[in-house]
């Protein structure tokens, strides 16, 4: 047996002999290793998850009028012909373009507000997963979300009215009748939230003809290779800026995001500084317990560094069970933790904040380790510096 | 509110001609204006229909919470200037057009019942309650997250506190059974320990809250400085400190208590024992 | 040859109130399967003295040498493998691993020592055979008398075949019956090869030595032969 593993099977042995003690420090560690675990994957999740719905939506690049993000900005002018002008491009494959309008459905006399979307461009792929019922075909059509499907009782066959109110208009827009030509998920759909969608066409009828050709963003697929294609749109004779999917990431990382990577940040240290803290107090208390101890097993040759090896031993394995234990509680508590935050206005369906990743595997593990190693120091010290004949003759004294 | 572009400074002359502006402190900052500055706004990117305005004031931003982490370039202007910059040539002046109209009302108690009877009787209106703190407000939800993180730590704080005061009571285990020997009865010891753990729980939480005061401006500092804004995110109120203690010191006394219990249980003559 | 040759050793320990002579120019040697007694009233430097022997302390002055090696030229590690190897160790209060039964606790030296877990298995048999305790090697301290545990630890300090055994007041924990018994294994421990070196205040376990120094105020103050 190696001295790692003679000194881990001591301290295994040691732990044993008072479990309360340690099963609470186990216990401990897993609580606090849970909520580490949980903070780690707070900081990246919402960008991996905003990543992750991005992405399934088939487009990689952005284009919108200013540097605001998509559907927070000025809309863009004349979108048709920057459409055809944008698909004409070399290193494009498809371009939509999306107006998105408040609206109010009423069927019978229930009635609800949420959002209209209005689609054109050169592509027939669709920024939406169709789950009843068709996709959109003609004119005077429309696919809803399941909250409108609810809330209005509609389904494919069903006729709703819509009363659009776009943002560039001074006055209602007169109701207009469309027909439900299936029911869809929309990626950023909320639970509660009523979204539908038809054509650029259909939308501007809406709207009254107002706004016809505008659209507040463009959804553009490149043939592989989204920087090519922004620098490409980013040379087409208009005003407009593109972005790829990595850079809306990282406009909405200077944003709201942070706030949550913050809380994380402050949180994953005041974690790790109370286990290192518990546990260093935990040893040390343990090993001026064992001092007697010690002191004789030193005396009948065990060197320092073997007598330090059990402290730390104690402390891996302290830590190490506790934060094997930490994972699974921390998978639960990340889900109790989500559902509290997906309670805020206007956050996605598929949107999560803390979403697993290897590497926030990885650094729990790593954070945890040097958790073991520091707080091991000062117990470590205390045993290494132990008078072996002083502490014998203090044992026989007391 | 209108989104504008904001050009170049020009001083020109007959500046109380100018109609008057306040500019928020991040933007003042970040294109460098003072109050006496004469900018140009104009409602789009291309500068139509541009007009000059004068600075007369810097001011702080309201905080939103919703809205962290974006730099609150603003301006705030009268609204019939907000107007004609942004008014349509083709519509003419005096047709008024507001993308919100904030009502103060004689009892902040009707709210509810007011956007109801708004939204009932002008359809294309929406009216929603701002002081209403429903389920769903984003500060309910980020308090009820802190919450549940402060739930978590509490537990992981009692596992370890539990744990060491059962060592600390071990350490006092021949001197327990020597008062155990000498007739001492269990309540009297219990009594005794009882009365210690919550000199020290609450000598420990009042270092806590010492602490957490003591933290309280360096967070806000941080954030605030992080996020260019006076929002502010750590406050020790007398509420907070109170469910500290209440919390804490009842804890720290019954982990002790425990502990303490568990080696009463124990004969005296097995505590003596070396 | 002497296992150990002290010549002039002193031990100073720096106290609050000023250093404090604990042991003050002790000439000594001890020699192969010798049987020593150092007795003397409470603080007359015995432990301090023994401390030295069994290489735990250094001399501040004065030289100890083992095995013809000075011992306060060796490293902490070096003196430790010496201690391992060479030197057995009973105390006063035993101290026993008490979550480790009688028969790991005496494998724990030579596990230290780098025995193969089968040798070192039939090793613990053997010394819990020695000292009576074969039927017993199972149980943890917590479940063994005082007297029990006294002879599991001299088991435990044999395991490396150690040439000199240090006893620090072995009996000074137990009734005068155990005490008895103790120290009848302790001759035959001694009687087996093992020099044996004890500190006692007892004066019948001092006279069962063949050589007894008694020390007064850190001096040896008397050496008495049989």
């Amino acid at each position: 047996m190696t001295a790692g593993r003679r000194a881990l099977a001591f301290a295994w042995r040691s732990l044993v002999r008072q479990p309360a003690r340690a099963t609470l420090g186990i216990l401990g560690v897993a609580a606090v290793g849970a909520l580490l675990f949980d903070m780690l994957l707070l900081s990246e999740g919402l960008v991996i998850s905003m990543r992750g719905l991005l992405d399934r939506l088939d487009y990689d690049v952005r284009v919108t009028a200013t540097d605001a993000l998509p559907g927070t900005g000025p809309t863009i002018d004349g979108a048709t012909g920057v459409a055809a002008a944008a698909a004409a491009l070399p290193s494009v494959r498809s371009v939509t373009t999306l107006r998105i309008a408040d609206a109010a459905f009423e069927r019978g006399g229930l009635s609800t507000r949420g959002s209209l979307q209005g689609l054109g461009g050169t592509s027939t792929r669709r920024p939406w997963t169709l789950l009843r019922g068709q996709d959109v075909g003609g004119a005077g059509e429309l696919v809803i979300n399941e909250a409108g499907a609810r809330q209005l009782g509609l389904g494919p066959g069903s006729s709703v009215t819509v009363r659009a109110s776009c943002s560039d208009q001074r006055e209602a827009a007169p109701p207009v009748a469309f027909r439900v030509a299936g029911v869809v998920a929309f990626p950023f759909d909320s639970p509660e939230l009523v979204t539908a969608a038809t054509t650029a066409n259909s939308l501007a009828e809406a709207c009254a003809g107002l706004g016809a050709e505008a659209a507040d963003f463009l959804l553009v697929a490149s043939k592989g290779d989204p920087t090519a294609t922004v620098a490409d749109i980013a040379a087409l004779p208009f005003a407009l800026r593109a972005f790829t999917n990595e850079q809306v990431i990282g406009r909405l990382e200077e944003g709201g995001f942070t706030y949550f990577r913050q809380i994380s940040a402050v949180l994953t240290t005041v974690t790790v500084s109370f286990a290192l803290l518990l546990i260093t107090v935990l040893l040390t208390v343990s090993v001026n317990q064992r001092l007697g101890e010690i002191a004789a097993l030193r005396a009948l040759g065990f060197t320092r560094a073997r007598a330090s090896a059990d402290i730390f031993a104690e402390s891996a394995l302290i830590v190490g069970l506790g934060g094997l234990l930490s994972l699974p509680l921390g998978v639960l508590l990340a889900e109790g933790l989500d559902r509290i935050l997906k309670r805020m206005p206007g956050i996605p369906e598929q949107l999560h904040f803390f979403v697993f990743e290897p590497q926030a595997l990885a650094v729990h593990g790593a954070l945890l380790a040097a958790t073991a190693v520091l707080a091991a120091l000062y117990p470590m010290w205390i045993v290494a510096r132990l008078p072996i004949a002083a502490t014998l003759r203090n044992e026989v004294i007391s | 509110m209108a989104g504008a572009v904001l050009s170049a400074a020009a001083v020109l002359g007959a500046q109380e001609a100018q109609p008057p502006i306040l500019v928020s402190r991040q933007l003042a900052a970040l294109e460098r204006l003072a109050v006496g500055d004469i900018v140009e706004l104009a409602a789009d990117a291309r500068g139509t229909n541009a007009r000059p305005f004068r600075i007369v004031g810097i001011y702080e931003p309201t905080p939103d919470p919703m809205r962290l982490g974006s730099v609150p370039r603003e301006v705030r202007l009268h609204l019939p200037d907000l107007l004609a910059l942004t008014r349509d040539p083709a519509v003419p002046a005096g047709s008024e057009h507001v993308e919100a109209i904030n009502v103060a009302l004689a009892d902040p108690g009707d709210a509810q019942q007011f956007a109801r009877d708004v939204n009932a009787r002008l359809p294309g209106l929406v009216a929603r309650p701002t002081g209403a703190a429903g389920p769903d407000n984003p500060f309910i939800v980020i308090e009820r997250f802190h919450l549940a993180i402060a739930v978590v730590t509490i537990v992981a704080a009692t596992v370890f506190l539990l744990a060491l005061t059962i060592m600390l009571v071990d350490e006092r285990r021949e001197t327990v059974g020597v008062l155990r020997l000498i007739g001492l009865p269990v309540r009297r010891i219990l009594t005794q320990v009882l009365v210690e753990g919550v000199l020290i729980a609450s000598a420990g939480a009042l270092f806590g809250l010492a602490l957490a005061a003591a933290s309280q401006g360096l967070i806000n500092r941080f954030f605030q400085w992080r996020y260019d804004t006076a929002l502010i995110f750590v406050r020790v109120t007398p509420e907070v400190a109170a469910t500290c203690v209440a919390i804490a010191v009842p804890l720290g006394a019954a982990a002790t208590v425990a502990a303490s219990w568990a080696l009463l249980r124990r004969g005296a003559l097995r505590l003596a024992r070396r | 040859m002497a296992i150990i040759d002290a010549s002039n050793v002193s031990r100073v320990f720096p106290m609050p109130a000023g250093p404090v002579t604990a042991v003050r120019g002790v000439s000594l040697t001890i020699a192969e399967a010798e049987h020593t007694a150092i007795k003397g009233p409470s603080g007359c430097g015995k432990s301090p003295l023994l401390h030295m022997l069994g290489c735990v302390d250094t001399p501040s002055a004065g030289t100890l040498l083992f095995d013809g090696r000075d011992v306060s030229a060796l490293s902490d590690r070096e003196r430790s493998l010496l201690r391992l190897r060479q030197i057995g160790f009973v105390f006063q209060r035993f101290f026993l691993l008490p979550m480790l039964t009688a028969a790991e606790n005496v494998e724990l030296p030579q596990a230290e020592a780098g025995v193969p877990p089968g040798e070192r298995r039939r090793r613990s048999r053997e010394l819990l055979d020695y000292v009576g305790l074969g039927a017993r090697a199972d149980h943890r301290p917590s479940q063994l008398s005082g007297g029990e545990m006294q002879r599991v630890a001299i088991a435990r300090a044999l395991a490396n075949r150690p040439r000199l055994l240090l006893a620090d007041e072995p009996t000074g924990e137990l009734d005068e019956a155990t005490g008895e018994q103790i120290a009848a294994l302790l001759d035959r421990v001694n009687a087996d090869g093992t020099a044996l070196v004890i500190v006692t205040h007892d004066h019948e376990l001092a006279n069962r030595a063949r050589r007894v120094l008694t020390m007064r105020d850190g001096r040896i103050e008397r050496e008495d032969t049989r």
